[in-house]
């Protein structure tokens, strides 16, 4: 490990504001990754580009292998088959590139924020007044300032991730993912650092953001990919993901499971248990006639939505199942 | 980096004030109980002479001569018997009472004379301090038989020397060791007991070392801290120097608790006119024992409760069979053999060396070199385990 580490240290001289003719800065070439003992793939054949200063989305359900794949961008896992290029150098452990502000709160609750970052900020190699500077500015932008002396400890959820985040950006890396950067956040926090992770992304950093919260990611992101067990199930800007062909989509929400010969005669799908969904729906005339229908087999309408695409439906349409079940 | 994870550690150590309180009061819990509660059990094993008295009701010369006999036994130590002698053998104190009947001399003339002394016993003496008196008793009565016949024969002067005519120079003793073996030279309470919870304390970082490494894998700082870059030598050391720091600390507890402590209870005190290089030198070799172990137990470990688990359990089982809690020289020679399989008994042995045969640094090489190898292979481990497994 500590060549591996050496050999990234001495490749991946990057900073923030190198440029490069490649407006793709994460080249994922057909990766396959399997944990040890594991029967099915984690990653199954994903091939995935981000453009360099991209807000880039990752979405996915519980066990669909997003944590997999951002510690293989990180290089904490060594994929069995296929590459990772960074700016055109190979993905590995310690690369200076890339730096991942993980789920879980990864820093010390004995210690206080200043303390932490301290720490951090040595083990990255920052001494001085580079170090000093690097912790006030962190510390700062994920305005820790006024509770930075106290134990990490004694901060509420909002504080850790903020905390956490802090850490994630001591030295500005050329990519930033967050994972579930919001997850178990107050409002006021939540949208303290949306705030600033759209700051870092204009000032060039390349940010991978994963999450449950599909509004959140339709709101922030430029882009992004859904994978599912495994496999890349679609990528794209948000409004390649959200209008293809300019088509909407129909969703009517019952009071009861609809019956097989019910879904047969209406040629849709059904999402969840009780919701009706046409991906594509143009003949709004006949939408009088849709619900006689449904109101004939002995269901009760509860909703319809028609309209633009929304991640939900997108997720819910690819994999006929909710993204959080 | 490896200067940001020392302070880092040294500051985690210092705020774990459960685990500093179990390092330092434990031991010294230990030492006090076990040193006060075996005091006169060690005593009469190691090298304080076994107290008796003696009731010569006869004016023989030859009564006299016995006694003075007895008197020179380095391992007794003899005083005129109270009148209630028999009440206070009872309690325990004196171990025994030799009685030298009234016609005591008699017995060396006329051969059908009935017992002219009497060996009595209290209730607690052992066994092997029985033999003991026994035999110093027998050997002083040869004496006396030796001095009567010489005299009977005319053979006997003032230039005679009787130790000479016993001829007990023809006996020539020797106790063979290997560098490391365990010898059964007996040390008083507080030189056993210091040293062996001195020990066990040490080792006993295993679950404070274990538990902040399995908190660091779940919380993923551990994966955090590799993304970054830190190396597994960095990391390893960075955590387990503040406690090899720890050690010395106890060691320094340890010794003051001993010469000072224990003594102001009613115990011996722990005599400090020892090579301190050599303590400091067998200190810091158990040390990395001690670390090198709880690295391995950390790196294997899932979980807080296994690391409270497999540390406690694997200490208390290297402190039973390495004569932290019976004492190796009570152990029949086949424990004595498989108590050289824990660590522990190789750095009590290094210290007695020290405490009790006045040994100094050049004395343990041979303990504090397998102790030292011993927790370089457990580390080396430990990280090659580290550096494969997936976090």
């Amino acid at each position: 490990m500590k060549s591996l580490t050496g050999m990234c240290a001495a490749l991946a001289r990057i900073d923030v504001t190198s440029s490069s003719a490649n407006p793709i800065l994460i080249d994922i070439q057909q990766l396959n990754y399997q944990y040890p003992r594991a029967e099915q793939l984690a990653i199954d054949s994903v091939s995935l580009q981000i453009e360099r200063g991209a807000l880039f989305g990752l979405l996915g359900p519980n066990g669909a292998g997003k944590t997999t794949l951002v510690s293989l961008i990180a290089g904490l896992c060594l994929p069995q088959a296929g590459r990772i290029l960074i700016d055109g150098q190979t993905a590995c452990l310690g690369q200076r590139a890339v730096a991942v502000v993980p789920q879980e709160y990864a820093f010390y609750g004995q210690l206080s924020a200043v303390e932490n970052l301290a720490y951090f900020a040595g083990v990255l190699g920052l001494t001085g007044a580079e170090k000093a500077q690097a912790i006030a500015s962190a510390s700062h932008a994920a305005g820790l300032n006024e509770v930075a002396q106290r134990r990490a400890e004694t901060y509420s959820g909002g504080l850790k991730r903020r905390l956490n985040f802090a850490i994630g950006i001591l030295r500005r890396p050329q990519v930033l993912i967050l994972d579930e950067a919001t997850a178990n956040v107050d409002p006021q926090s939540r949208a303290f650092l949306l705030d600033t992770i759209r700051d870092l992304n204009r000032e060039g950093v390349t940010i991978i953001y994963t999450s449950h919260l599909l509004d959140e990611v339709q709101q922030l992101c430029q882009s992004a990919a859904i994978i599912d067990v495994g496999r890349l199930l679609r990528q794209g800007t948000m409004q390649e993901l959200l209008h293809p062909q300019e088509k909407t989509s129909l969703n009517i929400d019952l009071d009861q499971p609809p019956s097989s010969a019910l879904l047969a005669q209406l040629q849709c799908k059904l999402q969840g248990r009780q919701r009706l969904h046409w991906p594509q729906w143009q003949a709004l005339d006949e939408l009088a006639d849709l619900l006689a229908t449904i109101t004939s087999s002995g269901c009760k309408v509860q909703s319809i939505h028609y309209g633009s695409q929304s991640l939900e439906n997108l997720f819910l349409s690819l994999t006929s199942r909710a993204l959080r079940d | 980096m490896f200067l940001a994870s020392l302070i880092k550690e040294l500051q985690l150590v210092g705020r774990d004030l459960h685990a500093l309180l179990v390092l330092f009061a434990m031991p010294v819990v230990f030492v006090l109980i076990m040193s006060l509660a075996l005091q006169e059990d060690y005593s009469n094993r190691g090298g304080v002479k076994l107290a008796g008295w003696y009731l010569n009701e006869s004016s023989d010369d030859e009564a006299h001569q016995l006694q003075d006999n007895l008197m020179s036994v380095p391992q007794l130590q003899l005083s005129v018997a109270a009148d209630d002698w028999r009440a206070q053998l009872m309690d325990g104190k004196p171990l025994f009472v030799l009685r030298i009947h009234e016609r005591f001399a008699q017995a060396f003339t006329d051969t059908t004379s009935t017992v002219q002394l009497t060996l009595y016993f209290a209730p607690n003496a052992g066994s092997r301090e029985r033999l003991l008196i026994q035999a110093a008793v027998k050997r002083a009565l040869a004496r006396v038989n030796l001095q009567v016949f010489l005299a009977d024969m005319g053979m006997l002067d003032d230039d005679t020397n009787i130790s000479d005519l016993m001829r007990e120079d023809v006996l020539a003793v020797e106790h063979l060791n290997r560098p490391g073996d365990i010898t059964n030279e007996a040390p008083t309470a507080v030189q056993q007991n210091v040293p062996a919870w001195l020990i066990f304390a040490m080792y006993f970082i295993v679950i404070p070392i274990a538990t902040t490494f399995v908190q660091e894998r779940q919380q993923k700082t551990l994966s955090r801290l590799k993304m970054m870059g830190i190396s597994a030598w960095s990391l390893y050391g960075a955590k387990l120097l503040p406690y090899m720091l720890l050690n010395l600390l106890q060691l320094a507890l340890m010794l003051m608790v001993g010469a000072y402590l224990v003594p102001l209870l009613g115990g011996q005190a722990l005599n400090l006119d020892v090579s301190l290089s050599g303590l400091l030198v067998m200190t810091l070799a158990i040390s990395v024992s001690a670390l090198g172990f709880a690295a391995l137990v950390a790196t294997l470990v899932r979980t807080p409760e296994q690391a409270t688990i497999v540390g406690g359990t694997s200490n208390i089982i290297l402190g039973a069979i390495g004569g932290i809690m019976v004492p190796t020289f009570i152990m029949p020679p086949v424990m004595q053999t498989v108590a050289r399989v824990s660590p522990m008994s190789w750095g009590l042995e290094g210290y007695l060396d020290i405490l009790l045969r006045g040994g100094d640094w050049r004395s343990i090489y041979w303990e504090a070199g397998v102790l030292i190898a011993f927790g370089l292979a457990m580390l080396s481990i430990a990280i090659v385990v580290f550096t494969k497994k997936r976090e």
